[in-house]
């Protein structure tokens, strides 16, 4: 598979070479489901949901949307949050506008990002946010001062 | 755009031609490096901001600097934290009018949205440098709202007067050690403050730590105390 371009998709994308594709003429309005991986360099509105899978926003990918996946790739521009079991990357080209929640989040030199990052692990307690956040239950390990 | 780089607005275009021109103050050589580039520098306070804030179970950190890679990385491994990225120097660097606190004021409103007193630990960096004081007196009430009792903002203040042609940027190479990166920017100025001026700009934070360091900078990690009688 190829782009206009003469660049190879696979070599773009290397989670492409196995994954379902929407190409970059199609529009999709509503929710993508699914249980395989999925690469899109076209425009999606509304949610996407791959919870066992990885999403790869290529580079012509617009995406206006809510997106729950296993990892999240993105080349391409996304405004919406970003919810990763896994991981989460934006990639040089990339532009993410919204809040992202993953274990891991690796951001390149150059991409786009606005927005919080919620890199809690599995287990530990909800990071306190907007809502009035409780004292915590021990007191906080005070490093020793080391004078001036 | 990540790492602070306001190359479309004017401001900065201005500010890059400005270097061109003759007696303008260039980066004296060995500043950032034999390339003129980036240097790593010793810190004294990062290590201890991140232990202090390691002991809270998911902590809330605000990054007055621009998004950077591998500042988020080193974060999400070492704290698991929800980190504000909010690059407050791409916003001092737009040509508003200085001295205009109202102007940050507004700024301060659409970026600082945090909730006040949800903070675990503010990453200031070098902020204070590029701001007149009615400025800073602005960001310093609302970052110190910010801050939960108990919380900690990690600050540098230079220590010497210096007409560098380019900001700073700080990226973490390791819990000792910041790589600073000259930036371009339409405030490159920087402002000495007075270790007294300090400590009455940011009250009523408590110093916990500050260091001088060999490079003309003063590491300060302050935190805000518990309310009377709460102490841990």
């Amino acid at each position: 598979m190829a782009s206009e371009t003469g660049t190879p998709l696979e070599a773009r994308h290397p989670a492409a070479a196995s994954a379902a594709l929407i190409g970059k003429s199609v529009v999709v309005k509503g929710e993508l489901e699914g249980s395989e991986d999925l690469t899109i360099e076209g425009q999606v509105e509304g949610k996407i949901e791959l919870r066992d899978h990885t999403l790869t926003i290529g580079q012509g990918g617009r995406i206006k949307a809510q997106v729950f996946a296993k990892a999240v790739i993105v080349c391409g521009e996304l405004v919406g949050n970003i919810n990763a079991s896994e991981s989460v990357e934006i990639r040089e080209t990339g532009a993410v506008d919204g809040d992202v929640v993953s274990p891991r989040v690796a951001i390149a030199d150059g991409a786009h990002f606005r927005g919080s990052i919620d890199m809690q692990r599995k287990g530990a307690a909800p990071a306190k946010g907007a809502a009035g956040a409780p004292e915590p239950a021990t007191p906080w390990k005070v490093p020793p001062s080391y004078g001036t | 755009m990540s790492d602070g780089e306001n190359i479309s607005s004017l401001a900065g275009l201005w500010n890059r031609t400005r270097r061109l021109l003759p007696g303008v103050a260039q980066p004296s050589p060995g500043e950032w490096g034999p390339a003129g580039g980036d240097v790593v520098r010793l810190s004294r306070t990062l290590r201890p901001f991140l232990q202090a804030l390691a002991g809270a179970p998911t902590p809330v950190v605000v990054d007055l600097g621009p998004v950077i890679g591998s500042n988020v990385g080193f974060l999400g491994t070492q704290l698991a934290c929800k980190l504000y990225p909010e690059d407050l120097y791409a916003d001092v660097d737009q040509p508003f009018r200085r001295d205009d606190a109202d102007g940050l004021a507004h700024v301060l409103d659409s970026k600082l949205r945090q909730e006040p007193g949800c903070v675990d630990g503010i990453l200031a960096w070098d902020i204070f440098d590029y701001l007149s004081r009615g400025e800073a007196a602005a960001l310093a009430r609302r970052l110190t709202a910010l801050l939960r009792p108990g919380g900690f903002m990690m600050a540098l203040f230079t220590t010497e007067p210096r007409h560098e042609a380019a900001s700073r940027r700080y990226v973490i190479v390791d819990a000792d050690h910041l790589r600073h990166r000259p930036a371009p920017g339409a405030r490159w100025a920087r402002k000495v403050w007075p270790l007294r001026d300090i400590e009455v700009l940011l009250a009523p934070l408590e110093v916990r730590q500050s260091h001088l360091l060999a490079h003309h900078q003063r590491e300060m990690l302050l935190r805000r105390p518990h309310a009377p009688g709460k102490e841990g």
